[in-house]
Parts: C-alpha cells; structure tokens; sequence
C-alpha cells in the first residue's frame, strides 16, 4: 500500500472502520510521516466526537432524513400559486395573440329612403334633403312602428359592421336610417316594398327580384309548390333578371297591389330574436308601397290594378287541423286540400284533370275579395300526382271555356313564398284574360 | 512496523507531537506538551506497546492537552484581561465548553452531511454502523477494495469542505 492509499485511510479512522491491518499500516506511516501524523491527529476530533453513541445515532438519523432538494421550495403553495396565475395569464395572452381581430357581427340595418312622388315620366328619382331627420322623426312619432309619413320606408338587407342585431328591441338605433339617392333601375338597388298581411295571420313575407325585399331580407326563395301556370313546370317561379326588372314586380307585391289594407312587417332586428323586448313592428301603409313602387318606375305599373289569385296546399296534421304544406313535400298517405284567395271578387272555377284527361270540377262559385276558399280533403294514395286547373275571372267564365286546355300564359307572373308556403299567380293589367294556371301535386 | 520496539515508537510518537502541537501552540508549550504526553504513556499505558495501540491513545492526550492549554490561557487571561468578577466559577464536574464545542460541531456535522451527494451518504450511514471497509464494498458492489478508500476518501474531503476546512470550529 503506498503513500496515497494510506492517506485514503484517514477517513475510517474516525468512524472506526479501518480493520486492524488497516489501522497498522495507517498509524505506521503517520509515524513516518508528520503531515500523516498531522491529518490524522486533525481527525482525532471527529473521532472524540463518533466515539459517543449518541451523536452516531443522531448524525444516523440525520442521514435517513430527506434530503432537502433544491427545488423543494417550489412546492410552497405561494410559488405554485404564482405558478398557476403566471401560466393562466401567459395563455391567454396567447391566445388573444394568435384569435384574428373579431370580426364584427353581420347585422342588417334598416335604410330609410326617401323618394319623389311618382311622376309620369319617371326619371331619375333623387333623395330629398336630410331624409334622416324625416325618417327618425317618423319612426320616433310611432315609437318602434312607422306610420304613414310622406317618405317611403324601404327596408334593405346590409351587413355592416354596426351592433344592430343585438340591439334591445323598441330601441331606434336598430334601424339605421339613411338618405342615400336612389340608384337607377338596373343597377341592383334594394327595394322593400311591404305587402299587406296575410289573411290567414302572420306577417306576410313576400318575394321580389333579387332586390326587392319586402321583409327586410334580401333574398330569392324557391318556390315551395308545383305552380304549373305562370312559369314553366320545373322553372323557377320567380327568376327574372335584372333585365327582365322592367316588368319584374313580384306577383306577390302586384296581388296586393289592389288591396290597400295597412299592413305590419317585422323588422331585422325583431327577426334577429335579440333584445327579447318583444317584437317591434313597423306599420307600412299601402300608400307608402305604392309610392315605393312609383319611385321605382319599374313598378309603377303595379299602381292599377292587377287580377291575382294565392294559392296553397293544406295538409291535415294528426290533431285534425289543416296547416300550409310544402306543395313539394307531399307524401302518400297524406290529407290536403286546396286554399284560395283572390285579390279581387269574382268567379274561381277550379278543376282535377284525372287520367284520360278527364276533367272533374271541383269548384265553380263567386268568391269574394280575400275571403279564402278551401276544396274538400283530398287523400293521396299511393305515388303519383294530381293535377288542377284555376281559372280565375271578373265576370262569369262562359261554359265553352274548357279547363282541359289551361296552361302557362306568358302574360301572367308568379311568385311564391317559401316562409308563407303560398304562391301567387297575378295577370297583366291590361290582359283582358282571366287569371288561369295549373297545380301538379306530386306525392309518394 | 511490528519489529518496532516501544521505545522507538514513543520517540517517533515524541517527534510528531512536537510538530504537531507546535503548529497550535508555540514551540516551547509543544515540547512541553510532547513530555507530559510520553510520561503519561510511561506512566499509565506501560502495558501498551504496539504502534496502532499507543498512536491513537498519544492523539487524544495531545488533543485534550491542547484544548487544556487553550482554556488555561484564556483563564490566565492571556488572550483578553477581564474583571475577575466577571468570570463565572468554572465547574470541574461538568466541562460546558466541551459539551457547546461537542453540540457545534454536531450542528455543523449534520448540515454537511446533509448536502452530501447519495453515494457518500450511503458511505457515510455505514460507517457510522460500524460497517468496515471490506464489508462497505460488498454492500455496495465496489469492484475492489481500493474503489472504496477512493470513494471514502473523496467524501470525507467534500465533507471537510462543507465544514470550514476543519471538524472542529474554527475559532478554537
């Protein structure tokens, strides 16, 4: 064992864990060696001290304790409460960082528009100054409803970025009101012109060109029935371009148009379901449609008087009751009945053309202006369709008129109403010929 | 070393006192202290005469004759002149001086093991069992016996480290 190896031996000098071999080599070469000598008599202290027992057994116990760690302290409820609220603030800064900019909720705003009177020649139509205050002080004299003013209100869909849908109902700030010159004819500028409302109850929701808008909602709806008269089987029912906007008032507004009940529309905002204040409507006369209309030049025409007849199929529900059905939603098994209503009196003769093209009248009687009529209950059975001839006239149709022979008139417009589950099938005011047009119900 | 006769150890043994107690106390006070440490050996151990028997036993004398020579200095008052008065009446039963040096030196000793790393406490906890060297390798599944010494060896100087440099304090 040389030098270095017996120095190693000091530390079991104290504790007494050198064997005697140990111990003689050890005190040997301290003998020999005074810096040995010297370690080992440093060491003598220790030795004293292990010597004892009870400090062996307390420095023992010292060392089966835990060993303190270094990161012990971050255990301290303080520090992970820090922790906790350090990390939660972090997170949602980040994720406040990396969430695009909110993006303004689509709203629609109500634009109040002011238009001359209607003049024979029709030009251009220019917005009349501070039409706002006018507007808002229409709209203020009612509280939520628009009476009878000079100025039209015409309802148009926007998106914006103004809080409008959210907005407390009865609050006027809902509606956005402007003056904005009317554009011109073709180009697309949004009308709103307000039918009367339904007989049957509800607001009436009507359908214009892709501009006209007669709740508010710019929209084109499908139509929901199988019109066969006014517009190709299989066309949709109101599809006119802007080009075809001249005549493109919607049969809808035109089947009003000689009925000038005052009526209610909802607005954007009650539609929207948000303020739960309760719905705020706007009361439109008929006049103001009218003058809607005339501004537009294009509907001017809608200010005589037009023959219409609306039409919709009733389906019986489980309870017995008859509600407005999909015409397109028919299925076998299913009891429905026809409902009519025309615009005017006058005589309705409706027919069922079965197989064979043999006709059966179903109906041949006067009906009066907005009074609905109903045919019986009709159970379809099986798969297939039925088919009904509508002739509609001022005075009695003469018994040549052979219901077998209907079909499309290119003079006629119609239209139909998805949300009303009702179609509308008006002639030309200056067609001398009734209002006639075909229904295929098809079923399976 | 066994062939070492007593005499011949006790002077090797005077040698090493001398140097030792001289690095503590001045020269004269180390060969003094060398003298009464070999008359005790003389006079109390004469039946001892093997190196491992009487080296550990001089080392003791020469601490306790040190730490005697430090608490008579500073009761001689060569160190600080105090009052008289103002010295309480030692009590020769009891040596509170040791039992505060005794109690430090266990405080220190404990935090320095606790800031040891596993495998010197490891050590260390058998040592204190009375475990030795031949039986700490097998228990730990040192290779060699020399794995051991070098890892006691490193222990105790990390230990010393914590320690000041020296088991005892430091002012003393």
């Amino acid at each position: 064992m040389n030098r270095e190896d017996i120095e190693k031996l000091l530390g079991g000098y104290a504790t007494g864990t050198l064997t005697p071999e140990e111990q003689q080599a050890l005190f040997a070469a301290a003998l020999e060696d005074q810096a040995l000598f010297d370690n080992l008599a440093r060491e003598q202290a220790l030795h004293d001290l292990l010597r004892d027992p009870a400090a062996r057994a307390n420095l023992l116990a010292a060392l089966d304790a835990p060993r303190p760690r270094p990161w012990r302290w971050l255990l301290q409820p303080a520090v992970l409460t820090g922790a906790v609220a350090a990390l939660a603030l972090v997170t949602v800064y980040v994720v406040r960082e990396k969430r695009p900019a909110a993006r303004p909720a689509a709203i629609e705003t109500a634009q109040v528009r002011q238009f001359p009177p209607p003049q024979p020649a029709a030009p251009e139509p220019k917005p009349e100054e501070n039409p706002v205050k006018q507007g808002e002080a229409a709209h203020a004299a009612s509280g939520a409803a628009v009476t009878a003013s000079p100025v039209v209100p015409l309802v148009e869909r926007k998106e914006t970025a103004v809080k409008s849908e959210n907005a407390p109902a009865g609050a006027p700030a809902a509606v956005e009101k402007r003056a904005e010159p009317m554009k011109d004819a073709a180009a697309p500028a949004p009308l709103a012109a307000v039918p009367p409302e339904a007989p049957g109850g509800g607001p009436a929701t009507k359908k214009t060109a892709d501009t006209l808008v007669i709740d508010g909602s710019l929209r084109k709806e499908k139509a929901p029935g199988g019109v066969v008269g006014g517009v190709a089987p299989g066309e949709r029912p109101f599809s006119m371009t802007r080009d075809d906007r001249s005549a493109a008032v919607s049969a809808q507004v035109l089947f009003y148009g000689s009925a000038p009940p005052v009526q209610t529309v909802k607005t954007a905002a009650e539609r929207g379901g948000a303020g739960g204040a309760g719905p705020r409507q706007q009361q439109v006369t008929q006049q103001q449609v009218y003058q809607a209309l005339a501004a537009n030049q294009v509907a001017a025409k809608a200010l005589t008087q037009y023959l219409g007849v609306k039409w919709s199929v009733l389906r019986m529900q489980p309870d017995g009751d008859f509600t407005a059905a999909d015409a397109n939603d028919l299925h076998a098994g299913d009891t429905v009945k026809l409902r009519f209503e025309t615009n005017e009196a006058g005589y309705l003769r409706i027919a069922e053309r079965q197989p064979g093209n043999v006709i059966r009248t179903v109906s041949d009687q006067p009906v009066e202006r907005q009074q609905p009529f109903e045919t019986a209950p009709v159970r379809l059975e099986g798969s297939g369709s039925r088919e009904f001839a509508v002739l509609f006239s001022r005075q009695p149709q003469a018994a040549s008129d052979r219901l077998d022979t209907i079909s499309a008139r290119a003079d006629q417009e119609s239209s139909a109403d998805t949300k009303e589950r009702a179609n509308y099938v008006v002639g030309r005011a200056d067609s001398p010929q009734p209002v006639s047009f075909n229904i295929r119900l098809s079923y399976r | 070393m066994k062939s070492l006769e007593r005499d011949e150890v006790l002077a090797k043994l005077r040698e090493r006192i001398v140097l030792y107690a001289a690095y503590h106390v001045s020269r004269d006070a180390a060969e003094d202290l060398a003298q009464e440490v070999l008359m005790l050996l003389h006079e109390k151990y004469a039946h001892l005469d093997r190196a491992e028997d009487l080296l550990p036993l001089s080392l003791q004398i020469v601490r306790f004759k040190i730490m005697s020579l430090r608490r008579k200095a500073v009761r001689r008052g060569e160190y600080s002149q105090v009052s008289i008065t103002d010295i309480p009446l030692p009590d020769l039963d009891s040596n509170p001086l040791d039992q505060v040096a005794r109690k430090e030196m266990m405080e220190r000793l404990t935090r320095a093991l606790g800031q040891l790393g596993g495998r010197c406490r490891e050590l260390m906890r058998l040592k204190l069992q009375g475990k030795s060297f031949p039986e700490i390798q097998k228990i730990m599944g040192a290779g060699a016996i020399n794995t051991v010494y070098t890892w006691d060896h490193r222990c105790r100087k990390q230990l010393l480290e914590r320690m000041g440099g020296d088991w005892e304090s430091p002012k003393r």
